[in-house]
């Protein structure tokens, strides 16, 4: 097969996979590896997340030595260069440790709700920046202002290149970063406004406040995006027409999911079988407590991620959705390669046909999560075992 | 009228209704109550807010404002209390999530469940390195180190911290109690912990067993 034959081959076996209604040629086969990619190619994780072209380097190194079907993260994940001229205080890279640490911060307190309900864009500009970019209201020049447009084209730059590449010279199609996704208002707030304590206190202090915010994002951002969904079209390199993320559900109780959560989402999980599209829910944690909410969605249009939960107790649950996991970050860098290989098979012929991608559970980060001939191997596998 | 507020104050913690509890808290302290006393009465809120988590109505999020209350309950004027070096309480723990890990909200919940049995709790914070738990444990003299860990490599820096402590030749000093999603109890006996436990209220009361053993 040439490269695009082989990204139609591959862009079928996922929406196979994903409608269940027929058996797909083989396995789909998704790549959860993060930071990890930096180090099998050889970068100090410091190198490649400072300069655009390592980075786009090591993700075609990546693809080209395993072969995947779909790389979740197909960019840049962790572009901290773009805002690092005017500050920036939630990364931290050790190169020593092979880590790179993202603090859980919030840009703005429970006192800043009225602003952010009254004037959303003077709110940004006059809370969020000054409290994500530390050095924003100091003595902040012109000319470094300007260098985080700069940073922030090389960052497009540097995505549309991965991307065009992955396809061109990987028959590969687009991941996570460059397919349609929008973020619900709650999950926002729990990731980029107020943190994981943030979040936790306002829905018990201040809910009202909090809900509004929710709704207000809601409003700006996820419902126009999900109107859109039903005219657009799919992108020739797509894997899936939509990604969703299910971030903030793990520290909610029914009643929160009920009330700050599950309205919103349900809203996008309708649009996307209301526009009979493909989506791929990237959710961590465990969601087993919400899966009696999934139950009824129509068959065919959904793929979750699994982590935290057994995989095959998904498929029975939930046999109208796709399940995407499977393989354990503790096999892959801990197991020999038989054992790995063995328990792909396994995954395969268990769970394998309409309904399955195999993927890893974690986010592989680090050294230690994969020996990279485990990888070899199981990547090898998936693609020759039908 | 103390005996309805004292109920007032259980029921308060209970259903997470932090000002009702602080209103509860200073009118016990206006009447002479003492901070032992008001302390065990947080700890039945806090029994409460455990057993509605066990039932499922309370989940993480509710775990993490309970901790916040009892935290600033106990940094109130009258009922702030801080320990001498070398004085006994329940037991000193250090706690502290591994060298690498950044993850906090399961540490800060076993923290505040300890406070609650009315450990001496010192906090190392994150991404603490195997010789800052050495130097720290030299210092301070704990009965318990308790890591905490929800990645992969926080399990080889576990290991590292286990490892160091014995260089130091303080392993037999001190009992090591792991956690966190990283952790299992096979992985906790491969590395050399004494104990591993899933849960922040089991972990108590190990530890309590732990002193118990000791003394
Ligand atoms: C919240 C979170 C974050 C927050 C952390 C906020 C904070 N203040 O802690 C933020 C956003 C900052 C974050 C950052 C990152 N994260 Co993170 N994060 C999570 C998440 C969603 C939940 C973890 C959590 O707090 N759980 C809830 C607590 C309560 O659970 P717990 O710690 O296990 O504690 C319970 C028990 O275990 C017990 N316990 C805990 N400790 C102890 C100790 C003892 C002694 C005892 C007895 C009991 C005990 O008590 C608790 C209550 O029951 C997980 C995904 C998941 N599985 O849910 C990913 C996850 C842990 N993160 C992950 C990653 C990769 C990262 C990042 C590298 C960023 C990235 N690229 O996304 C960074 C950097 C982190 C670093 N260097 O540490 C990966 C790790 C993968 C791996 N290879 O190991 C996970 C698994 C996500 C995934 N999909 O793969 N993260």
């Amino acid at each position: 097969m040439n490269n695009e034959e082989l990204l139609a081959y591959r862009q079928q076996i996922i929406e196979d996979a994903i409608r269940m209604k027929k058996k797909p040629d083989r396995t789909p086969h998704f790549a959860n590896y993060w930071t990890w990619k930096i180090l099998d190619s050889g970068y100090k994780l410091s190198e490649a997340l400072y300069d655009w072209d390592k980075l786009e380097d090591s993700t075609i190194k990546f693809q080209k030595k395993y072969g995947f079907d779909m790389l979740v993260d197909d960019g840049v994940r962790d572009p901290m260069q773009v805002i690092e001229p005017i500050g920036q205080s939630s990364y931290e890279v050790d190169d020593e440790k092979e880590i790179m640490n993202i603090r859980d911060v919030s840009f703005m307190s429970p006192d800043d709700y009225d602003l952010f309900l009254k004037d959303y864009p003077r709110f940004l500009w006059e809370v969020v920046l000054p409290n994500k970019a530390n050095r924003f209201n100091s003595d902040l020049t012109l000319e470094q202002f300007g260098e985080v447009f700069n940073r922030f084209n090389g960052y497009a730059k540097c995505t549309q290149n991965i991307v065009s590449r992955l396809n061109t010279e990987c028959g590969t199609p687009a991941g996570m970063l460059s397919t349609q996704s929008t973020i619900p208002g709650y999950e926002q707030l729990f990731n980029f406004y107020r943190g994981i304590k943030g979040t936790a206190s306002d829905m018990r202090r201040i809910p009202d406040k909090f809900k509004a915010a929710c709704d207000l994002l809601d409003e700006m951002q996820l419902y126009p995006a999900l109107e859109q969904l039903k005219t657009s079209t799919r992108r020739a390199n797509a894997s899936v027409d939509f990604i969703g993320l299910m971030l903030g559900h793990t520290i909610l109780s029914i009643k929160q999911w009920e009330a700050f959560y599950w309205p919103s989402f349900k809203r996008m999980l309708d649009a996307v079988v209301a526009a009979d599209k493909t989506c791929y829910i990237f959710s961590e944690g465990s969601t087993k407590r919400f899966w009696s909410y999934f139950k009824d969605l129509p068959k065919g249009h959904f793929a979750f991620h699994v982590e935290q939960d057994d995989i095959f107790e998904f498929k029975k649950e939930l046999p109208n959705c796709c399940a995407v996991g499977g393989m354990h970050a503790s096999l892959l860098g801990g197991g020999t390669k038989e054992q790995c290989v063995s328990y792909a098979k396994h995954l395969i012929d268990e769970l394998g046909g309409e309904g399955f991608i195999l993927s890893q559970d974690k986010m592989i980060s680090y050294r230690n999560d994969t020996n990279p001939e485990n990888l070899k191997a199981v990547c090898d596998f998936v693609r020759e075992y039908r | 009228m103390i005996e309805k507020v004292t109920d007032q104050l259980i029921r308060a913690l209970g259903e997470l209704d932090e000002t009702q509890v602080i209103i509860c808290v200073k009118t016990l302290l206006e009447n002479g109550v003492d901070r032992f006393c008001i302390q065990s009465l947080l700890n039945e809120g806090m029994k409460r807010v455990g057993a509605l988590y066990e039932t499922g109505e309370y989940f993480i999020a509710d775990l993490i404002v309970s901790g916040m209350i009892y935290k600033n309950v106990l940094e109130l004027p009258r009922m702030r209390y801080v320990p001498k070096l070398g004085e006994r309480v329940a037991g000193r723990v250090l706690v502290g999530t591994a060298e690498g890990d950044v993850h906090d909200i399961g540490k800060d919940l076993l923290k505040s469940v300890l406070s609650a049995n009315g450990f001496d709790v010192y906090d190392l914070g994150t991404d603490v390195p195997p010789k800052t738990f050495v130097s720290e444990s030299t210092r301070l003299q704990p009965d318990i180190i308790a890591i905490s860990g929800v990645m992969t490599v926080a399990v080889s820096a576990m290991a590292r911290t286990i490892q160091a402590l014995s260089d130091a030749n303080l392993r037999d000093r001190v009992k090591v109690i792991v956690g966190g999603m990283c952790m299992s109890e096979e992985l906790s006996r491969e590395i050399g912990a004494d104990a591993y436990s899933p849960d922040p209220l089991e972990g108590v009361a190990v530890c309590k067993n732990f002193l118990l053993k000791t003394s």
